[in-house]
């Protein structure tokens, strides 16, 4: 590790990998994002009283569940631009991780509509509530809640595995810290560098969980005996 | 886009052999994570910390870090400190560090999950430790931990496609290699998926299965 | 109970001055207590006032830090070292002394891995060593006993909540212990369950088997126990036969305890006071 010294070298390419965290981050978060407006479609859908539906989400929900990201990712970085959509591989990711992501939501907050008593929906049934608006005020507020932990803890899931975004054009960290290999050779040094600036990025993320969770549960802890 | 059937006919020989080695690689993946990821589960509950604390920091890293990035300090950074594995073994052994870390932190949960009361009842019968974590912890932690089990091999079994990208010969890398060649790309990837989800569910099945069974005197 | 009492005997369970804290917070003071054999013994007391944690140092669940417990003249929990000072024993000794006092919880502990039988069975093969086909044998036998011959290929949680606690019972009783603490054994049952657990330990303790039970059945104290003892926030607080601690208690604080119990529990002062007059001299 003596080049860690070799101050010339040092800076610029750390500088890099930073950028590359950055995007890493962006595409992680937009792609969370994505996953949870999806995923509160596809879970709706599942929780549905028409078969049809309920039979599709879950069929979405095993599929992608059931095949890798990185096959979905090649899928989609393939697939786009057949079909017309010209993406920058940076949105074609964002929509890869974002549909894979919306999967594993909709189960998260399956298991957070589950736990809401049934006696929610009928009192806001009672008052005159339609359907749609029993799930919009009531029940997906709580189902959040209820499944917000797992919810961000799917963050961190998105994160780790938005690596795989460097194998299609994205200029993430993982694929900085393999063009600094490239020009670099040492690559043992700058991919566990790599590896620490995820395990940071997770640690932060793990606190801002738990402030967050704790956050939630204010007024909470009474309701429970 | 059409579907061709006579490129899958002709590429199916790489594409089993593709098929065997993930199994293959994901069974012995998953055997040494599950082996490994028992023994730094019992290492986690040790009162002693400089036990469990070096194995708390195999798991922190382990858990934190894209399997991806791991797989390339062993693959690419191995030969610079005198270790050049072949992409298989760097495949196994990538899967199996990889998985035992998740497999330490369900065992742990495991061994924590088991009611205090019970381990009351058989100190206060005098059975010993050992007698106490073989009959009455170990069977039922076992037991506690098979659904988050499952559902790490199945993590595992789709993290087989990431080995492609260090050259692994498995199910992805060969389709890929079959695309490249022969610019077709619905079928191969069809196929990749369908055969994945397929596994995938197979796995979940038999998981169901085990779990009622072990779980039925839970109720 | 009264009939096989030997009071020349040494005490079968002894403890003597037992202090214990909790960090800064003091949950037995100075408690002493002498258990005979075929004595039966009740601990009663409000919430928090120690009395399980009492039972607990007597089989060295909980450790204690100042006093001693014997259990057949034996110093149980630790040893004194070379230098005079007092040290933990080794786990291996402190087995070997539970062996002499069998426990019944008050939530039953039952392993639910194992069939009623195995569980019944289990502590003879691991503890004594004894042939399988000898424990299954004498585990029957204590199953018939408690009134669950019938159960013994059932898993714990298919039975209800009274059967589970026959079933620690009769796993007490299979190693054929000196004496059975139990500790609350009825607490967590359906109140139309709790006689039949009652019942078993009557029998028991018509049988002269020595028991230290901590209990907040007052009716069932005041029937079998030969002695009655109160503990109140962490001290004993009095000492006596039934119909002294509870017909005629010395101290405020017991009548006070009894008297709340008693609003709770109307039936006791009615009836009993009557019942309790007809009482067999102890």
């Amino acid at each position: 590790m003596g080049d860690l010294l070799h101050i010339p070298a040092l800076p610029p390419a750390v500088f890099i990998l930073l950028i590359g965290a950055a995007t890493t981050v962006a595409v992680s978060v937009l792609g969370n994002i994505l996953g949870l407006t999806l995923g509160i479609a596809v879970c709706v859908m599942r929780l549905s009283l028409h078969r049809a539906a309920r039979i599709a989400a879950a069929a979405y929900i095993s599929f992608f569940r059931g095949v890798p990201l990185l096959v979905q990712l090649l899928i989609i970085y393939y697939f786009l631009p057949m079909i017309g959509f010209d993406l920058p591989p940076f949105f074609a990711a964002v929509i890869g991780l974002g549909i894979c992501s919306a999967a594993y939501q909709a189960e998260n907050l399956r298991g957070g509509f589950l736990i809401i008593p049934r006696g929610q929906a009928e009192a806001a049934r009672a008052f005159g509530y339609t359907a749609g608006q029993a799930r919009r005020y009531i029940l997906i507020p709580q189902a959040l809640r209820a499944a917000a932990p797992a919810l961000i803890n799917e963050m961190i899931l998105i994160l780790k595995a938005s690596s795989l975004v460097s194998v299609v054009g994205v200029a993430d960290l993982t694929r900085e810290s393999q063009n600094i290999v490239a020009r670099d050779l040492n690559p043992i040094k700058w991919y566990l560098i790599a590896a620490l600036i995820y395990l940071v990025i997770n640690l932060v993320l793990s606190r801002l969980g738990v402030a967050a969770e704790r956050r939630l549960n204010v007024g909470y802890e009474a309701a429970t005996l | 886009m059409t579907f061709d059937h006579s490129l899958l006919w002709q590429y199916a020989p790489q594409l089993l052999k593709g098929f065997e080695l993930t199994v293959v690689v994901w069974l012995a993946g998953s055997l040494l994570a599950v082996v490994l990821g028992f023994a730094l589960g019992c290492a986690l509950l040790s009162k002693n910390g400089a036990v469990s604390l070096p194995v708390r920091g195999y798991v922190e890293f382990f858990r934190a870090t894209p399997l991806l990035v791991q797989l390339f300090v062993a693959y690419y950074g191995g030969p610079s400190i005198g270790i050049t594995l072949n992409a298989f073994t760097v495949g196994v052994f990538g899967l199996g560090f990889y998985g035992a870390a998740y497999f330490a932190e369900i065992f742990r949960a495991g061994f924590a999950s088991v009611p205090p009361g019970q381990i009351d009842a058989a100190r206060s019968f005098g059975i010993p430790r050992w007698a106490r974590i073989r009959h009455i912890i170990v069977p039922q932690m076992l037991v506690l931990s098979v659904p988050p089990g499952v559902t790490l091999l199945i993590i595992l079994l789709k993290d087989t496609a990431i080995l492609s990208i260090v050259t692994v010969p498995e199910l992805t890398f060969q389709v890929t290699g079959m695309t490249i060649e022969t610019f077709a790309f619905v079928e191969p990837f069809a196929v990749l998926a369908a055969l994945y989800w397929g596994m995938t569910e197979l796995v979940a099945f038999f998981g169901r299965r085990a779990e009622y069974r072990l779980g039925r005197y839970l109720q | 109970m009264a009939a096989g009492i030997s009071r020349d005997e040494p005490a079968l369970l002894r403890v003597a001055n037992v202090s214990k804290w909790f960090g800064a917070h003091q949950v037995l003071n100075s408690v002493s207590l002498s258990v005979q054999r075929s004595e039966v013994v009740c601990i009663i007391g409000p919430s928090g006032s120690g009395k399980s944690t009492l039972l607990r140092c007597m089989n060295f669940l909980e450790e204690y830090q100042s006093g001693e417990i014997f259990i057949r003249g034996k110093l149980i929990g630790y040893a004194n070292a070379r230098s005079g000072q007092r040290v933990r024993d080794s786990e291996r000794n402190i087995d070997a002394l539970r062996r002499d006092v069998a426990m019944v919880f008050q939530q039953f502990n039952l392993w639910p891995h194992m069939s009623v039988l195995d569980n019944v069975a289990q502590p003879l093969v691991l503890v004594y060593g004894k042939p399988k086909a000898e424990a299954h044998a004498r585990a029957r036998r204590v199953l018939e006993k408690v009134g669950l011959g019938d159960k013994i290929d059932e898993y714990p949680l298919r039975l209800s909540g009274g059967q589970q606690q026959r079933v620690g019972i009769a796993r007490a009783l299979a190693v054929e212990p000196a004496a059975i603490l139990f500790d609350e054994p009825t607490s967590s049952l359906d109140p139309e369950l709790v006689g039949e657990v009652l019942q078993v330990m009557k029998q028991l303790a018509g049988e002269g088997m020595t028991m230290v039970i901590v209990t907040h059945e007052m009716h069932f104290a005041a029937e079998v126990a030969d002695r009655v003892i109160f503990l109140d926030q962490s001290t004993k607080v009095e000492e006596g036969t039934p119909r002294e601690v509870f017909f005629n208690p010395k101290n405020e604080r017991t009548r006070r305890f009894l008297e709340t119990w008693a609003e709770r529990n109307s039936l006791f002062t009615r009836n009993h006071a009557e019942t309790a007059q007809r009482a067999p001299s102890v």
